[in-house]
């Protein structure tokens, strides 16, 4: 009897490494006002393109004189991953990779510089040894600037700071790499909402 | 009968001693290099270094395009590190750091390290079989660099590193011990790179 009410607890605890890490703490400078969380309608297309660049975790913050682009295959991952974080806020009615304005849209190119805590190895092997049963936390400072521009050449350009402190829960989730894009999809809700605060987004929006 | 018997036995257990004793990992680097000199502290010199890093995803080919992954971004940070700790390793440098840019008065190094790596049977023979059939596991590292030294014309170096592991459970202690003792691939090839350098007058420090 009593096994099988310790049973569902050591299965929780036996997949909870599996799961992964999903939780995370987002600050960002500047901080969205309250009154404007939700996003309002707009109907417009995105196109977008992303310009990613890791640094090294020093001090506390990011080590902007030692960059390394994001210009290949993690580059990649890192544009489909900003690309489904917009297309996820249900904002715009189409959002592609690509480097011009649609006609009844905007562009934005997104400059990304961010760098991840690493751990320290003696984290790395009580995470391995406890199949990551024991928890540590990492954090990732990151550096967003958005430039948005429509068809008619008008630009808005708007600017991030964040720090994502991410719970890591196994072995793999200690890299210098994120395997989930929950903070992805906040930080471009965040965009969005400074964005959609332009009266020229608001206006063309309207007029579909 | 019997001593058919014995005969055999006896030439497996030699076989397995020379096997054991040649070491179950075997490092060659082309061309073999000078040994690694001695320099005196006050004698390094800085030196930079940027790095382009590609993974073969098959055999090392260097003139292919296809099955070849360029590392970039947090990837290529963490082989900059290792290769940085492998030029901080040969004790031959007073600064070891990454400058995409050279510096006209900085021993410069532009590296691009180009690495395969073959699994054998990704070690499913050794749990198949409890540890009796071996597994082989093949890295092959080319290593080729642009040397800019103030006052000096590029040099251009390339070596090439094999390594062979067997990994077998009666050759278990001597890989442990390999593991603890011997200067990994990366390593010895960095070394190489060193030793020529240093054999070329590049690393004298100007005073």
């Amino acid at each position: 009897m009593a096994a099988a009410r310790i049973a569902p607890l050591l299965l929780a605890l036996a997949a909870a490494p599996l799961a992964g890490c999903t939780g995370f703490e987002l600050t960002t400078t500047p901080e969205p006002a309250a009154e404007r969380l939700a996003l309002p309608d707009a109907h417009i297309d995105l196109a977008l393109t992303v310009a990613s660049t890791f640094t090294p975790f020093v001090d506390g913050g990011l080590d902007l004189d030692d960059p390394y682009p994001r210009d290949g295959r993690l580059g990649e991952r890192d544009a489909e991953r900003w690309r489904g974080a917009f297309a996820a806020l249900d904002y715009f009615d189409d959002v592609t990779l690509g480097d011009a304005p649609p006609p009844h849209g905007v562009h934005c190119h997104l400059e990304v510089t961010s760098g991840r805590e690493p751990s320290s190895e003696w984290l790395r092997t009580a995470s391995f040894l406890t199949l990551g049963l024991l928890p540590h936390r990492q954090r990732e400072p990151m550096l967003l600037r958005a430039t948005f521009a429509d068809a008619d050449g008008a630009t808005a350009r708007c600017e991030l700071r964040a720090t994502i402190v991410s719970t890591a829960t196994r072995l793999d989730s200690t890299r210098l790499r994120r395997d989930f894009d929950g903070p992805e999809r906040e930080l471009a809700r965040r965009l969005t909402m400074l964005l959609a605060a332009d009266e020229r987004v608001r206006s063309r929006g309207a007029s579909r | 009968m019997n001593a058919g018997l014995r005969a055999l036995a006896t030439g497996a257990l030699l076989a397995a001693t020379f096997t054991a004793l040649a070491g179950c990992r075997s490092i060659t680097v082309v061309p073999e290099a000078a040994r690694l000199p001695t320099v005196a502290a006050g004698q390094r010199r800085d030196v930079t270094f940027d790095l382009r890093y590609d993974r073969h995803l098959l055999a090392l080919d260097p003139a292919a395009t296809d099955d070849v992954v360029a590392y970039d971004g947090e990837d290529l940070y963490v082989e900059a590190q290792r290769v940085r700790d492998a030029l901080v390793a040969t004790g031959a440098f007073a600064d070891v750091r990454r400058a995409r840019t050279p510096r006209a008065d900085t021993l410069h190094c532009d590296l691009h390290v180009r690495y395969a790596f073959d699994a054998g049977t990704q070690l499913m023979s050794i749990v198949l079989t409890a540890g009796v059939a071996p597994d082989r596991h093949r890295g092959d590292l080319l290593l080729e660099a642009v040397v800019r030294a103030p006052g000096r014309t590029q040099a251009r170096y390339a070596f090439r590193t094999e390594s062979v592991t067997w990994i077998w459970v009666p050759l278990l202690p001597i890989g442990l011990g390999q593991l603890a003792l011997q200067r990994p691939p990366l390593q010895q090839t960095v070394d190489a790179l060193v030793a020529q350098l240093a054999a070329d007058g590049l690393l004298a420090a100007e005073r």
